[in-house]
């Protein structure tokens, strides 16, 4: 069986079926985009009305995405050419074409992954005052003493605690009945948890079938009838150190674990709070505080951590001449004075003075005044109560980030599927082509016109992301 | 003319030879490019799911009207025991979870792909007269895309966490919440729904560029539009409705695992504070915050009305079918239906907003949408005209799929008619969210296109199978059905009107002020019947509506009995054209071949030309060239065209 | 399209010609942004260039009445869902933003 107008335009609508095919595959995917756009519009619009949010402006790279524009560009010049080549009945020239096509497309997203990385190892704190500093090296480690008592969720546990406790013996837990401890010590494991289990639901459900005996109930032994938390106690104080990103929720007086389990203890004065090793970026735009003075960032730049265990081997990033402190007290400086010159100016045009671009303030940027070469990006240490949020930046980090990332997320499977396809006509399809060379200039230009709608896409997110 | 069908015949011959023999049942049957074989597979894989849904309806229902009784064993059985309260009873997550499966399981895995997969795939190319769909391969990939979503979707259910919790529209920050306390969060039943989303989005995006495709482009000789039958009308509208509205819940789904999966904040507002009833985690959530809900509701609802259409279009268009061929004459008005459904697939894309009412959107935005809503009544009520009009003087046999098409006609109107009230900003502050808009949305969807489609599988039956449906076992599946859809759906109205919120798992029993409204008077009638004389209240109304769950549950097993038995020792049907029907369908051999038609299908006339004065028969099938048969578009015959192609 | 190879060779540098175009608005694009913050002048290039694309790569400007159709279908309800969206979020008729 065939199925007409494969090859041929039927003649009342002059198309043939691939072609049309594609172009409703792409109003499909203009609706895609449609509503990755409206997204956009929709949070960066949003974003004006809410008083602490600013959406991020010129944070990425434009050389990077200036590069990708003028690579996807020519490719999409390329793949027309090469689509001609095939009509002109010359496949080894359509083949260079093609292979152009995706060597574009392989060093597009390589770009992509260099832009990407960046982002993954830049990271971002939000203190409790709104403030904002961002940099690099984090050090989120966070270290628990003095942990005796510990509840497990017994349907989840899945003993990942017991991987962050910090020295070498195991620690030896008892179970609590009756709020007092009970039993022999045992090491924790799942299987233990499974062992005592079974063990109380035993003796719940024989309890359980004795009722039903007596005719008080008709009902089935239900796994809700079972035993849901258990209490235990450690037999000697134990700690734990472990990055604080992988805790639940982290509290004064405990942690809690993805699987539920809680642990009873307080933070250790090794880790005092979330260092970050070099700041290059204060944003005090959304500040609670009543003038950029009191802004929290100050009371922390320059603090260190007292090394602990953990954190030794570290080394800063550049070798430092002057201390964090120093580097901080003069980051501090310069940023008030030209505060003060922004001032001095309005006041002579007698207008409101104008903070948004000084607040936003890149710390690499600024000049040492004597003249040194120093490291000008001080660290920063954030006690664990005055952090609200952070990340490096990936979606989490803001909205912005999530809708890029999204954005150009699915454009880049677009780029991969398209070269994949492209890359198949070119290399893989010799056979087909000499079989049949009309119906393979077909295919050659509906894969084209997917490609440069890839292409069309990419246009448009290039300056909504990258330069506006 | 005599050469063409020889030479047709010779290319048929052929074409046996080709394929017929040597293809192995996994080829023929599991991974089918026929888009037959593929139809039966949509169909039986939704009538599988429609069960399910339907099972999950009845645990809820039980839980409304007995929410101290603990479920009954046949109900249970299938259940995980870890989901009920230690007193056996359904607990609210368990009810939430089958609420929102039972939602997505309907729309998305069960009328959607029957209607549009199952009915759409089998029915259309033969009714153009095309070989295939235009994309064979393309149409295998999309079932299979549909299966894997719908294997994605059960095995949520076996998750710890359970499936999906959050409602089958999934709002945000609810979804991006629920099931937060899950240990790893990609096998959370929220996620699975989302991925399983994906997968059925992009089956349905697929299967619309091929529909689209091949009724453009492989109508046969002579299919001019205007001589399509109504079905591949309202498919080609359903396709375009699909393709346009699906990407923006993609997206939708895709920002949600973001949210869910990579920390992101798109409809999460700032601040936000978890109060988690029941969750170990309440407290801020540690997020960015700067997203909005609101966004979510737009890009959910900009798919989900239009999707109203794409469950209600291809029941209408069955129904379209049924009645001018058991009437005996011409449908009435078949072009305002063409253009209603035309106007319809417009307008579909621009009321999505009526939903969010209650969002505390502008005046005037609200009013735009109020406008557009009330407007888009107008077509549909044309096309349900047109169908109460065409039965006046006809000679009505009342077969089998006609007794479903009729109840469909006045079961539609009163799902449409109780809409209107709800497209007023100001009434639907009143009823949003109560029964009033299950009833409503229900009366079009169950007792309107499951009738429809039921119509469909006894009206096709023997195309498909070459034989016929049993006539009293079929009178079996309708009348109880009726009657108790109608038990079920017409009682909610009353609730929903008195305040009973669509959420109450409970069946409302902790909200006295509402429940305790009285329906009938201490000693009246009805009081003495059945409650030994004290009054009825709303709340016994929920008893009432499960019985009849239990009626319409049993009134199915005829059907599913008759399905099988008629498969295999069912009558056979008298001869190609079993009903005297005219569509084109009905030229090729019952279980058509790969290929489909034998003769090469020419269109010589319209589509319904019943009791055409000066015939001998009361019907002319499209593909009778009688005396008057006009072959239009003859000055580029496409079918030359493609025979030079190859 | 044209099938004879002295078309062909026509289109071949017609494409070139566009290639071109584009590369040169990319970096008028990134000029712009540099002068001028504005969002505006921005958009009207990358529409622009889009439209280039659009017109002469994928020949979108000389196309069959069918394409322009779903075309036109597609581009009004893109409009509808960029807009409308907005609506909700700007009251017209109070003029302020709402939520």
């Amino acid at each position: 069986m065939q199925i007409p107008f494969e090859v041929k335009p039927r003649p009342d609508t002059g198309l043939w079926n691939a072609k049309l095919g594609i172009w409703l595959f792409l109003a499909s995917e203009v609706m895609l985009f449609g509503g990755l756009f409206s997204g956009y519009v929709f949070l960066r619009l949003g974003s004006s009305a809410e008083p602490d949010y600013f959406w991020p402006q010129g944070t990425l790279s434009v050389p990077f995405g200036f590069v990708n524009t003028i690579i996807l560009i020519l490719s999409s010049v390329f793949v027309v050419v090469a689509w001609l080549q095939v009509k002109l009945g010359d496949f080894r020239k359509f083949q260079i074409w093609m292979g152009l096509v995706v060597l574009c497309a392989v060093v597009f997203l390589i770009n992509k992954g260099f832009e990407y990385n960046a982002k993954f190892h830049h990271y971002g704190i939000k203190l409790s005052d709104n403030s904002i500093v961002e940099g690099h090296g984090i050090d989120d480690t966070i270290r628990y003493e003095g942990i005796s008592e510990v509840t497990i969720d017994v349907a989840r546990f899945n003993g990942e605690f017991l991987n962050a406790v910090a020295g070498d013996s195991p620690p030896q837990f008892r179970e609590v009945v009756d709020g007092k401890p009970s039993g022999e010590p045992f090491e924790l494991s799942v299987a233990a948890v499974g062992r005592i289990e079974s063990r109380i639901n035993d003796v719940a459900r024989a309890a359980h079938l004795k009722s039903v005996q007596a005719g008080k109930t008709d009902l089935d032994w239900l796994p809700a009838m079972g035993v849901k938390q258990l209490i235990l106690v450690a037999g000697e104080p134990f700690s734990i150190s472990l990055s604080k990103g992988s805790l639940r929720k982290s509290f004064p007086d405990g942690a809690k674990f993805r699987d539920q389990s809680l642990l009873k203890g307080s933070i250790s004065d090794k880790t005092p709070g979330l260092f970050l090793h070099a700041v290059d970026r204060i944003d005090l735009r959304a500040c609670d505080a009543d003038t950029p003075e009191e802004s929290l960032v100050w009371k922390y730049l320059g603090d260190e951590p007292p090394h602990s265990g953990a954190d030794h081997g570290h080394d800063k990033h550049s070798a430092p001449q002057i201390s964090g402190e120093q580097q901080a007290r003069q980051a501090e400086k310069i940023f008030f004075d030209a505060l003060k010159e922004v001032q001095e100016k309005a006041e002579q045009k007698g207008q409101e003075p104008d903070f948004s671009e000084l607040f936003n303030h890149s710390v690499k940027e600024w000049e040492n005044p004597e003249g040194e070469v120093l490291s000008s990006e001080p660290p920063i240490l954030v006690p664990w109560k005055d952090v609200r949020l952070y990340s490096n930046f990936t979606p989490k980090w803001n909205t912005y980030y999530a809708i890029y990332f999204t954005l150009t997320g699915l454009h880049g499977l677009h780029v991969f599927i398209g070269a994949a396809v492209l890359f198949y006509f070119g290399f893989c399809s010799r056979k087909f082509y000499e079989k049949n060379p009309e119906h393979f200039a077909n295919r050659v230009e509906v894969g084209g016109l997917f490609w440069h709608f890839v292409d069309l896409v990419w246009i448009f997110l290039f300056p909504i992301l990258y330069l506006m | 003319m005599g050469a063409e069908v020889s030479t047709a015949e010779a290319e048929e011959a052929h074409v046996h030879d080709d394929h017929h023999h040597e293809l192995p049942f996994w080829k023929k049957y599991i991974f089918s490019t026929d888009h037959k074989i593929i139809g039966y597979q949509y169909g039986i894989t939704a009538l599988i799911f429609l069960f399910i849904g339907f099972y999950l309806m009845m645990v809820m229902r039980w839980s409304i009207a007995h929410p101290d009784k603990e479920l009954p064993a046949v109900l249970a059985f299938f259940l995980n025991k870890s989901w009920l309260s230690d007193q056996g009873l359904v607990t609210g997550d368990l009810y939430n979870m089958f609420g929102a499966m039972h939602g997505t399981i309907m729309v998305f895995l069960g009328i959607v792909p029957l209607a549009f997969g199952a009915f759409g795939n089998f029915v259309t190319p033969l009714q153009i007269g095309a070989p295939d769909m235009a994309f064979p391969r393309l149409n295998m990939a999309s079932y299979w895309a549909y299966y894997l979503g719908g294997i994605l979707m059960l095995a949520s259910f076996l998750l710890p966490s359970g499936a999906a919790e959050a409602g089958w529209t999934m709002y945000s920050p609810l979804a991006t919440t629920a099931q937060l306390d899950e240990v790893n969060l990609w096998f959370t039943g929220q996620t699975f729904w989302l991925f399983g989303m994906v997968c059925l989005i992009s089956s349905s995006l697929l299967g619309a560029v091929n529909f689209i495709s091949t009724i453009i482009n492989l109508r046969c000789r002579g299919m001019t539009w205007m001589r399509m039958p109504f079905f591949v009308w309202a498919m080609l509208v359903t396709g375009f409705l699909l393709l346009l509205a699906f990407p923006p819940l993609e997206v939708a789904a895709v920002m949600q695992l973001m949210d869910r999966l990579a920390g992101a904040s798109f409809f999460i507002p700032t601040g936000l504070n978890f109060s988690g009833a029941g969750s170990v985690d309440a407290g801020l959530l540690d997020v960015a915050g700067g997203g909005s809900p609101l966004l979510f509701q737009h890009l959910f609802w900009f798919l989900a009305h239009p999707e109203v259409y794409v469950l209600i279009l291809p029941a209408i268009a069955i129904v379209g079918e049924i009645i001018p061929n058991n009437i005996r004459r011409p449908v009435w008005g078949y072009k305002s239906m063409v253009y209603a459904v035309m106007v319809l697939g417009f307008l579909a894309f621009i009321v999505w907003a009526h939903h969010m009412y209650l969002t505390g959107m502008g005046n005037v935005v609200s009013t735009f949408f109020q406008a557009t809503t009330v407007i888009i009544s107008i077509p549909s009520v044309i096309l349900l005209t047109c169908l109460f009009i065409s039965l006046w003087g006809g000679s009505i046999r009342f077969t089998v799929p006609m007794l479903w098409a009729l109840a469909f006609l006045p079961m539609f109107g009163f799902g449409g008619l109780t809409g209107l009230p709800l497209a007023f900003n100001l009434i639907d502050l009143h009823l949003h969210d109560t029964y009033y808009v299950i009833a409503h949305f229900h009366y079009i969807v169950a007792p309107g296109t499951i009738f429809g489609l039921f119509a469909g599988i006894y009206y096709w039956f023997p195309k498909a199978t070459g034989r016929m449906m049993n006539n009293k076992l079929g009178h079996l599946h309708f009348w109880p059905s009726l009657i108790a859809m109608n038990g079920i759906f017409l009682p909610m109205f009353v609730q929903g009107m008195s305040g009973f919120h669509r959420r109450w798992y409970d069946g409302g029993v902790n909200y006295d002020e509402i429940t305790s409204r009285i329906l009938f008077e201490e000693g009246s009638f009805f009081a003495n019947l059945f409650k030994d004389g004290r009054a009825i209240e709303m709340i016994d109304l929920n008893v009432f509506m499960t019985f009849f769950v239990w009626v319409l549950c049993i009134a199915q097993f005829p059907f599913i009995f008759n399905f099988f038995h008629s498969i295999f020792r069912g009558r056979k049907a008298d001869g190609d054209n079993p009903w005297r029907a005219t569509t084109l369908e009905w030229s090729a051999p019952n279980c058509p071949p790969h290929g489909n038609f034998v003769n090469e299908p020419i269109a010589y006339r319209g589509p319904y030309e019943y009791s055409v004065p000066g015939y001998k028969d009361d019907y002319t099938p499209q593909f009778e060239r009688g005396n008057d048969g006009v072959i239009l578009g003859e000055e580029d015959p496409p079918a030359d065209a493609a025979k030079n192609a190859h | 399209m044209a099938d004879t190879p002295e078309e062909i060779q026509k289109h071949l540098k017609l494409y070139w010609k566009v290639g071109i175009i584009l590369l040169a608005c990319t970096v008028l694009t990134v000029v712009v942004a540099k002068v001028t913050p504005s969002i505006t002048v921005g958009l009207l290039i990358a529409t622009f260039k889009a439209g280039l694309v659009a017109a002469i790569f994928m020949h979108l400007s000389a196309e069959k009445p069918m394409i322009y159709k779903i075309m036109v279908y597609t581009v009004f309800f893109f409009i509808g869902l960029m807009f409308l969206t907005l609506l909700t979020m700007y009251d017209p008729a109070v003029s302020r933003v709402v939520n």
